[in-house]
């Protein structure tokens, strides 16, 4: 379970303070569908930073399975992010230079690759109709098959929760469904708990947990 | 791809040019550190060398760095040969040669100079030199060679000369009855002529000699006999082959104390160099270490990451430095300067682990920001 309790996030510029988040309480189930909605400079992506451990808060709690995260040290935070959080950025951002199948085992590098970790990703890839890419330069497939390489990257370790910040963002209405599709067989198959900033609301579907946020601050849940 | 060292070697093989130009930068320093030093190695040999053959004392005028810039008496050779315990003296005539065949013969710096040897044939041919161990054609002096010379295959085959060709030296003419061989630049330098007609030749006075070599009965004698010389006569210099050898490694090591502040200069800018590449390589890829945090890279992850693609770089720029030098010194000091090469393995090594430290000390620092980034800023960016 996921849990933030009064969670507060301060930002300092020149001309003063920014605070994106102001007082945010949620509790998000355990295999739950989730969207944060909301316009432009509301916070979403701060929360969704703060969720998976990226950032701290201001002021404020984000607990998930019983352990706040803002007691954890950097260290304990990255194998945190290493080992329970997925995540899936708009702009894809893969390693150029290398192939999909690489790109897909990075989170793996600091810990040694195995076989079965190798064949884990190529089977990810498969599932994801990407078994002919395996070798290409990720500089060298499509924006759609970006997203996919992104999403087995993000499932690699097998985390608890995927955090995605508008993934569809830079595709196209066919892809994005092909993209959302996948979101929902991952959730349904691996009871992954998934986390969705996003701008495009057709994809709601009514048993999605729908958080929308305004200035910092959650207006509907 | 399975570990991270497989991942360093992909980003440094995906930037090829700049890996290339701070390898190039970094090679080019180990170059010239083991260049320089090398060389100085191998004349510091080649005077031992040169010095080997004689088991005995060489008297010179004191304060002369060389045979060719000493002059004495015979007269205190005679006083010298009658000193308990020595066996017996050959004296020399040393002299520089202005011109050879008409042509100047110091027109290539050192490489090029040459000496008139001056010996008594009688003497000579009764106590061999190291120069009868080295002759491969004709034969050495006899007592009534008068214009008659012994010099070197090398000095011969630079005037396009053969054994029984006459070879102008200065204003003489000389007809060739030897050629040695020692493959050392001091020693093929010398021109050997009956001492009479080498006092000719420079119009000394008849008792002018150079150097004198003294033999002893016991060599153990020798210590004893040298501070007597040196007691009898305080304006001559008396010494082994080793003191005199050490006496031209007095002028070499400041030699060597101004190629390691040479080679300083160069392993900065290298180091330097290294910096500015893993910078430049660091700001490229910004967004790259934001999204390897994001997947649970540490910061010594990140670090261990930068410092792995340094090391690589430091590994093979000192590998190619390190072979283009032996190469370098191979072909420069066999076929221009005439010295045997002599290319240290503690200097190899060395090179190879400096290039090595070199390499991450200048990789430290860009490591040290790529494991800071804030992964947020990074994903912002992108």
């Amino acid at each position: 379970m996921i849990q933030t309790i009064n969670l507060f996030k301060t930002y300092r510029i020149d001309s003063g303070e920014v605070n994106a988040l102001r007082g945010i309480n949620l509790v998000i189930p355990p295999g739950s569908f989730n969207f944060i909605i909301g316009p432009s400079g509301s916070g979403k992506s701060t929360l969704l930073y703060l969720l998976g451990a990226l950032d701290r808060p201001t002021q404020g709690q984000v607990i998930i399975e019983d352990k706040d995260l803002n007691t954890l040290s950097d260290y304990e935070r990255s194998l945190f992010r290493r080992q329970k959080v997925g995540f899936i950025f708009q702009s894809f951002n893969l390693i150029h230079n290398l192939t999909v199948l690489e790109n897909v085992l990075v989170p793996l590098l600091p810990v040694k690759i195995k076989s079965a970790d190798r064949q884990r990703a190529i089977d990810l890839l498969k599932s994801l109709g990407l078994s002919k890419r395996l070798g290409h330069q990720a500089n060298r497939i499509s924006g759609g098959e970006e997203q996919r390489v992104a999403i087995a990257r993000a499932l690699i370790k097998q985390p608890l929760i995927i955090l995605a910040d508008e993934p569809t963002g830079e595709l196209d209405t066919k892809t994005a469904t092909e993209i959302f599709n996948i979101f929902r067989r991952i959730n349904r198959e691996q009871n992954t708990t998934l986390i969705i900033v996003t701008h495009n609301t057709k994809f709601i579907e009514p048993k999605d947990r729908i958080y929308k946020l305004q200035d910092g601050s959650i207006l509907l849940e | 791809m399975y570990n991270m060292w497989q991942f360093a070697l992909k980003n440094i093989l995906s930037r090829k040019l700049r890996s290339t130009l701070a390898i190039v930068g970094l090679s080019i320093s180990i170059i010239s550190a083991v260049c320089l030093l090398s060389v100085s190695s191998s004349i510091k040999h080649s005077i031992s060398q040169t010095f080997s053959w004689m088991d005995g004392l060489l008297v010179m005028q004191k304060g002369s760095l060389a045979p060719a810039f000493s002059t004495i008496t015979q007269d205190n050779i005679e006083i010298i040969r009658r000193i308990k315990g020595v066996k017996y003296t050959i004296s020399q005539l040393y002299r520089l040669v202005p011109t050879v065949e008409n042509k100047t013969t110091l027109m290539g710096g050192a490489t090029t100079a040459v000496v008139i040897m001056g010996v008594d044939p009688v003497e000579s041919s009764r106590y061999p030199t190291i120069y009868h161990k080295y002759l491969k054609e004709g034969r050495m002096l006899e007592p009534n060679d008068t214009y008659n010379v012994v010099l070197s295959r090398r000095v011969a085959e630079r005037y396009g000369k053969h054994l029984g060709n006459n070879i102008k030296i200065m204003n003489a003419s000389y007809k060739i009855m030897g050629l040695y061989e020692s493959n050392s630049i001091f020693m093929d330098a010398a021109l050997i002529v009956p001492l009479e007609v080498a006092r000719r030749q420079f119009q000394t006075t008849p008792t002018t000699i150079s150097t004198c070599y003294v033999s002893a009965n016991d060599p153990h004698d020798l210590d004893r006999i040298e501070k007597e010389i040196e007691t009898i006569f305080p304006s001559l210099d008396a010494k082994n082959p080793v003191e005199w050898a050490n006496e031209f490694f007095l002028f070499t090591r400041r030699l060597d104390l101004f190629i390691l502040l040479i080679s300083s200069i160069a392993i900065i800018v290298s180091t330097i160099g290294i910096l500015n590449t893993m910078l430049m390589s660091i700001t490229e890829r910004f967004v790259e270490f934001g999204i390897l945090k994001a997947n649970g890279w540490t910061k010594g992850n990140v670090l261990g990451l930068v410092m792995c693609e340094t090391l690589y770089l430091g590994t093979l720029g000192g590998l190619i430095g390190c072979f283009v030098a032996y190469l370098a010194v191979k072909i420069l000091l066999t076929h221009l300067l005439y010295i045997e090469p002599i290319i240290p393995l503690w200097l190899m090594l060395s090179a190879f682990v400096g290039a090595v430290i070199i390499a991450l000390i200048g990789g430290i620092y860009p490591a040290y920001r790529a494991a800071r980034l804030n992964p947020i800023d990074a994903i912002r960016a992108s």
